[in-house]
């Protein structure tokens, strides 16, 4: 075990660069140990022969070809990385364009989103303001809203409930007759043909039950041929209304 | 005992007053609803209140049977008369008023038979609805509120009015002069049989719509577009026309009547 520490610590004694305790162990133990001697002269001629050996240098030529082909190569590779580097800002240009693109994108979308509740909430609150309007006090605010549901679709089936209400029980024969002439628009609806049909049997006003004549006349209404009939046999009928009827009733039947 | 006698005479002459008129507060009154069957005639006026009085067409006629009413009224003496259609709070007026929110219920209690004539007068901005029943006519002038009338045979006649209004008659003709045309909200007059007379302002800012079987009269520039297509069946002809460049709609509709729109 001591020799082979003492082996270990050769090289450094021979170089003289082991601590002084070191060092005088070292030759304490080459004084007594054969064996360790003869180590000693074994690491003395490698060291030697290390010594001796002369150092390869490379010869200047050998630094001009690398410096020639380092040039070569550059002058090959320079081409290549001039492409590359626009490429590589095309792509980030791409890259920021598209997030910009996307951003923008997402903006208008929920602006367009929110256009779009936006008019349907308008539409809806116009929708309310028109129903709100039907039950106004007012004959004339009344009259506006009835033709203010004009645009409305055949789809708001409110919008049409409340233009029948008014057919049916406004107190004024203006409104009655305006929501009639409204309500002819949307006689695709059979609620409406009905409600046109019914107003025809119960509503007293001569100028509503015209009116009521001449739009039924024009929806080619044939159900209405009976009411209207009724009409003419009702001795209580006035004769101008009588004549409405028989200037209407011919087209339907 | 003088100033008794004339305290004595103070109150008899209001009281005589009141027979001749009656009046009731307007405050918070934004719409009045009169419904009677005779000849109403109603008149703007510089008032807060409602002032009702008679207005018999024959005075000579009252005047004769003065003697009469004298002994009616002794005949009625302790007596109340009651109605079925509500409660008389006029004084003997035969009318029943009731307020309900911001809108005042005028409405006759006696029959056609025994009117001879009403007449009111109602601060002029004050809206106004009035229904003549059967046989009453409506005659009104200087309101700038918004106007609603409707009478079966009597006659509609309007002055200086400016609307909104919206009146229908059956047989009845319609004359209305307005002042100025208010914006606000649709003109509608409408008849079954009678004519039509509406005179405008000259500058009247208007989308027009005129219908009927009759004829119409306008010295207003219409653009009249030429028809094409199917005739018309039923016989129903519109005229839609802007005046000045459009403003509110006014809807004349007369069924049978000729309409007469005059430029003034």
């Amino acid at each position: 075990m001591k020799c082979n520490h003492i082996q270990n610590k050769l090289i450094g004694f021979l170089e003289n660069s082991l601590s002084e305790v070191a060092n005088s162990e070292v030759k304490e133990h080459l004084k007594s140990c054969t064996n360790c001697n003869k180590e000693l002269e074994d690491v003395k001629s490698f060291l030697n022969i290390l010594d001796n050996q002369k150092t390869e240098i490379p010869s200047n030529n050998l630094r001009d070809n690398f410096n020639k082909m380092l040039a070569s190569e550059m002058a090959n590779a320079s081409p290549k990385v001039i492409p590359l580097k626009p490429q590589q800002d095309w792509k980030s240009y791409l890259k920021v364009a598209a997030s910009i693109v996307i951003v923008i994108g997402a903006f208008l979308f929920g602006k367009h989103q929110s256009n779009i509740t936006k008019i349907a909430s308008v539409k809806n609150e116009h929708k309310e303001q028109v129903l709100a309007l039907l039950e106004n006090t007012s004959a004339s605010k009344r009259i506006l809203a009835v033709t203010n549901a004009e645009e409305f679709t055949k789809k708001d089936t409110k919008i049409i409930e409340a233009l029948i209400n008014r057919l049916f029980f406004d107190k004024n024969a203006n409104v009655r007759s305006a929501a009639a002439e409204t309500l002819a628009k949307f006689s695709s609806e059979i609620i409406v043909r009905d409600a046109l049909i019914k107003a025809l049997e119960t509503d007293k006003n001569t100028t509503v039950q015209i009116e009521l004549i001449q739009i039924l006349a024009k929806i080619q209404e044939k159900r209405a041929i009976e009411s209207m009939k009724k009409l003419l046999e009702n001795e209580e009928t006035p004769q101008y209304v009588k004549q409405q009827v028989e200037l209407n009733l011919p087209s339907l039947l | 005992m003088k100033k008794i006698l004339i305290l004595l005479l103070f109150v008899t002459s209001i009281v005589s007053a009141q027979k001749k008129e009656f009046k009731y507060s307007l405050s918070g009154i934004k719409k009045i609803v009169l419904e009677s069957g005779t000849r109403i005639v109603l008149t703007a006026g510089n008032t807060t209140e409602l002032v009702l009085s008679d207005n018999a067409n024959n005075h000579k006629t009252y005047e004769r049977d003065e003697h009469k009413e004298k002994l009616k009224e002794d005949k009625r003496k302790g007596l109340t008369a009651i109605y079925p259609g509500g409660k008389d709070n006029t004084d003997g007026f035969g009318f029943s008023i009731t307020k309900e929110g911001n809108v005042l219920y005028v409405t006759d209690l006696k029959s056609t038979y025994q009117r001879h004539g009403i007449k009111l007068v109602l601060p002029k901005t004050m809206n106004i609805s009035a229904n003549a029943g059967t046989l009453g006519s409506i005659s009104l002038e200087g309101f700038t509120g918004e106007v609603e009338v409707a009478t079966n045979v009597g006659r509609i006649e309007m002055k200086n009015v400016t609307g909104p209004i919206t009146a229908n008659t059956s047989v009845g003709k319609i004359d209305i002069d307005f002042d100025k045309v208010s914006q606000t909200s649709p003109i509608t007059i409408s008849s079954s049989v009678s004519e039509i007379d509406v005179a405008l302002p000259a500058d009247t800012k208007a989308d027009i719509e005129l219908r009927t079987q009759g004829t119409v009269y306008t010295n207003f520039d219409f653009d009249i577009p030429t028809k094409k297509g199917m005739p018309n069946v039923s016989g129903r002809k519109t005229i839609n026309s802007k005046l000045n460049n459009g403003g509110v709609k006014i809807y004349i509709k007369s069924s049978m009547g000729n309409i007469y729109l005059r430029k003034k």
